[in-house]
């Protein structure tokens, strides 16, 4: 035993030179390696992303950016920063015909567009994309959007292997709707759409295998570990625009968002595709060696406390102006991180909405008097407890729920901050035997339109809708509901802004918070950036210097 | 020492079998009893609630309990560790590469921390209360009180990013450079230098806390041995104080350190997740985290029970070098 013991001391000092040779000798290549030449860039991306690579199941920010950057749909958004980057454009198709009764979108898809692996896109890929996507065994989250196209409905219910509202001629593809509607040229452009070939299998694909249709495709994929882009040859880049700058893109997968930062300043990758943390944010954004490389946009969504207009005390009209009143935004987006990461909002809508405006129903900061008056008149008796539930996995929601306990007991509510992961919380609220009376969430648009936010969330025809928490249910706004939803164009986008203040100054069903703000980071060596506003950073017309 | 063996290794069989049934219970009981809801997180948020139940059909979590658990040990027994809901693959496609890559994580780092704290404890056992035994114990109370999650990241921001911005801990360089990667990871087999080269910050970040505890105890066996009346008739017989380390203080020291190194891997996988998400290392603690948050049961289970299988095999192969280091253990085991 003795000899072995004195044997493996042997070996371990054996083994420490050996490894102590091998670090320093990695140390000196990787030390004289030169940066990597040519057009490559170097996106990171955070854990947890992409969710999926099949078009029918991704659903994430991130996911649908490098959708963005790898498929084409239908219409789409151009390569442009605000609000010029809203408009929806031709894709694979050019704008469709819309019938007078505004139920048949007609579209003809464009000459020339191919799939990467250069087999032509035709109509019948695009009517299975959308046959392949509503089948129950794909499970896809797109399911939910286009329940309004003719015979979508038992598709989805697994009575029927056929969707007879999409109609495939010649070069054309034609949508029957069961109803008009406002907003289906705007689904129509998210990314569950981006077409597959004919007969993809109805099961999820996700090695990354399925041909592109945008400007980049996939070259490799490793999950947890890398996702490797490179230009699609077969993308029709004349009829669609110039995108695709550089040849590859290599996205290292899993990055923490502190070591992103510091790897972009560096210059050892290009972008973080995610928001910058609020200290990173907020360094960045004072760094005037960083000046030109640091973008602030707001993107499309709510932070937002909603209460159940079922569970006393917010079952109380005057109780959930009075907490309006009450809340300190100010204070709010300080523990959120400050003006680098959002604005203050008193309104459903995010200002990134078209015909936007600021209706001022509510104070940013605290008026005490007003809310104690509303509340003495709700003839609630105080101190009165409610529940608060929040998620405890990503940072800001925790705080902004004792900012709130604070606020709300100068009026007589004692807030009980109770908190899990995201989806444990989730099941738990919408689980409503439990009877959850608040919480605090964020909502992003899945498409830039105002039904995303208001139809789903606070819609008084179907109150006991999964996302609208608040359960509103107001009867006496539902002919306001079905007379917006029957507009189309710039009045309804207006009617919608009418809407918002409308269910606010009289319900007040939540208190908005904040509208979030992205910070982002560029290197040195890259130009080119857009922030798209739909989708984010444009990495397709990212270029370097 | 057959025996021994064999009993030790049904042991761990066992404890496997009841760790994999807890995991099982306590994330789909618990989901049950707190209406948590995969259903939902896979359908999406503008679910309804019929497409919410068409995706939990899909997925078999409509099933009665039991006959999920029924299939769920079915499928083990085959060495199938199930489908995740989230990722829509085999769970072994997903916790295998990542078994590989906290495998690289903590065995490195085992051994990094074996001999840091082999050199800093047999110095200063050699020489207690001295001023090297105390500067060194210093060194070690800074090293049990300084948490990983901020070891790490320091060790990334001043000798990964610094120097390319031609300064390592404040102090200027002459021109930028980088020192070690800021973070990532490559495969062993891919480059084996680079792999080296990503994992040596990981490496220390992870040591440095084991280290300062196993050179408290390297310290306090050694100082304990040097009283044994075999050393001192050692060194009377004229042995020099290497050899009576080497072949008397050393073969009485490694069966306590091996047992701690077998006890302390399984608590070492658990703790990866740090150094796992401050430098980027796609292991079993990032895959189990992101597994949990999305209610991906299957993946959290198939996480634990491979976790599970390591420790419970790390465990085993300490206490059969235990076994082989010290002769009395086998004779208590009856082998």
């Amino acid at each position: 035993m003795t000899w072995n013991v004195r044997r493996r001391g042997f070996a371990a000092v054996v083994g420490t030179l050996i490894a102590a040779a091998v670090v320093a000798a990695a140390m000196a290549s990787h030390a004289g390696a030169s940066r990597q030449a040519g057009g490559k860039l170097t996106i990171l991306m955070p854990a947890g992303d992409p969710d999926h690579l099949d078009p029918a199941l991704w659903y994430t920010l991130v996911s649908w950016n490098i959708g963005f950057t790898i498929c084409d749909t239908l219409v789409t958004y151009p390569d442009s920063a605000g609000e010029a980057g809203k408009a929806i454009v031709p894709g694979l198709a050019a704008l469709p015909a819309v019938s007078a009764d505004g139920k048949t979108y007609t579209f003809t898809l464009r000459k020339g567009i191919a799939f990467s692996n250069g087999k032509p896109i035709t109509p019948a890929d695009i009517k299975w994309t959308f046959i392949r996507m509503l089948t129950p065994s794909m499970a896809s989250s797109g399911a939910g959007f286009f329940g309004d196209i003719v015979g979508a409905g038992a598709l989805i219910a697994g009575k029927s292997k056929t969707l007879p509202g999409i109609v495939t001629k010649g070069n054309t593809v034609a949508f029957h709707l069961v109803k008009p509607s406002g907003s289906f040229l705007k689904r129509i452009t998210m990314r569950f759409t981006c077409p597959v070939p004919n007969g993809t299998p109805a099961k999820a694909i996700e090695d990354g295998s399925l041909p592109a249709s945008g400007a980049y495709m996939i070259k490799s994929f490793t999950p947890s570990r890398e996702l490797v882009l490179v230009r699609n040859p077969h993308w029709a880049s004349a009829s669609l625009g110039k995108r695709g700058k550089v040849d590859e893109i290599d996205i290292p997968i899993g990055v923490n968002p502190q070591q992103a930062a510091l790897k972009v300043r560096s210059g050892s990758a290009d972008l973080w595709l995610d928001k910058l943390p609020p200290a990173d944010a907020t360094a960045a954004l004072r760094d005037p060696t960083l000046k030109g490389r640091v973008f602030a946009n707001p993107y499309a969504a709510v932070e937002y406390f909603w209460m159940n207009n079922d569970v006393p005390p917010f079952n109380n009209v005057d109780v959930r102006k009075a907490v309006n009143y009450a809340v300190d935004r100010s204070q709010m987006l300080r523990v959120w991180g400050g003006p680098s990461q959002g604005e203050t909002t008193d309104q459903i809508l995010p200002p990134t909405m078209p015909a936007w405006r600021d209706y001022k129903a509510y104070p940013n900061t605290p008026d005490l008097a007003k809310a104690k008056a509303l509340m003495k008149a709700s003839g609630v008796k105080t101190p009165v407890s409610a529940v608060v539930r929040v998620r405890n996995d990503a940072p800001g929601f925790v705080e902004l729920a004792q900012v709130l306990q604070q606020n709300l007991k100068a009026i007589g509510i004692n807030l009980v901050i109770k908190s899990a992961a995201d989806a444990v919380n989730n099941g738990i609220i919408d689980n409503r035997k439990n009877h959850i009376a608040s919480g605090i969430n964020e909502w992003s648009q899945d498409y830039p339109d105002p039904e995303d936010f208001i139809d789903v969330l606070l819609d008084p025809r179907r109150p006991d809708f999964p996302q609208g928490r608040a359960h509103f249910a107001a009867k006496a706004m539902i002919p306001d509901y079905n007379r917006v939803d029957a507009l189309t164009g710039h009045a309804r986008d207006v009617a919608f802004q009418a809407l918002d203040e409308k269910v606010m100054r009289n319900y007040a069903p939540w208190a908005p918070l904040i509208n979030p703000i992205e910070v982002d980071l560029l290197s040195s060596r890259v130009t080119g950036f857009v922030y798209q506003p739909v989708y984010g950073p444009d990495l397709a017309m990212l270029a370097l210097k | 020492m057959m025996s021994f063996a064999f009993r030790r290794l049904g042991a761990g069989f066992v404890q496997l079998l009841a760790i994999t049934f807890l995991a099982w219970a306590l994330f789909y009981l618990v989901a049950d009893v707190t209406g948590a809801n995969p259903a939902q997180r896979v359908a999406g948020k503008a679910a309804s609630k019929a497409e919410i139940r068409r995706v939990a059909h899909e997925l078999g979590t409509d099933r009665p309990l039991w006959q999920q658990y029924g299939r769920f040990v079915w499928k083990l027994a085959h060495g199938d560790f199930g489908y995740s809901y989230q990722q829509r693959r085999p769970v072994a496609e997903i916790i295998y590469p990542a078994a590989k890559t906290t495998a690289s994580l903590v065995i490195g780092a085992a051994f990094v921390w074996l001999v840091l704290a082999t050199i800093v404890g047999v110095a200063g056992g050699l020489r207690p209360r001295s001023v090297l035994d105390r500067g060194l114990m210093v060194l070690v109370l800074l090293g049990l009180s300084t948490p990983v999650f901020w070891v790490a990241p320091m060790l990334s921001y001043f000798l990964g990013y610094q120097p390319t911005q031609g300064q390592v801990f404040s102090i200027p360089l002459p021109h930028p450079m980088t020192l070690f990667p800021i973070d990532g990871y490559v495969n062993l087999v891919d480059d084996p230098v680079g792999w080296a080269y990503h994992l040596a910050l990981p490496w220390l970040a992870f040591a440095l806390g084991f280290a300062a505890v196993y050179a408290r105890m390297i310290r306090a066996l050694v100082i304990e041995q040097l009283g044994e009346d075999y050393v001192r008739t050692a060194r009377a017989k004229g042995a020099t104080m290497r050899r009576v380390i080497a072949r008397h203080v050393g073969p009485n020291v490694a069966p306590m350190v091996a047992t701690m190194i077998g006890l302390d891997v399984g608590v070492a996988l658990g703790g990866a997740f740090f150094v796992e998400t401050v430098f980027g290392l796609p292991g079993l603690g990032y895959v189990g985290l992101s597994s949990i948050q999305n209610l991906d049961y299957p993946l959290t289970v198939g996480t634990i029970t491979l976790a599970a299988i390591a420790a419970v095999a790390a465990n085993t192969a300490a206490d059969l070098a235990h076994g082989a280091l010290d002769p009395r253990i086998r004779e208590k085991g009856g082998g």
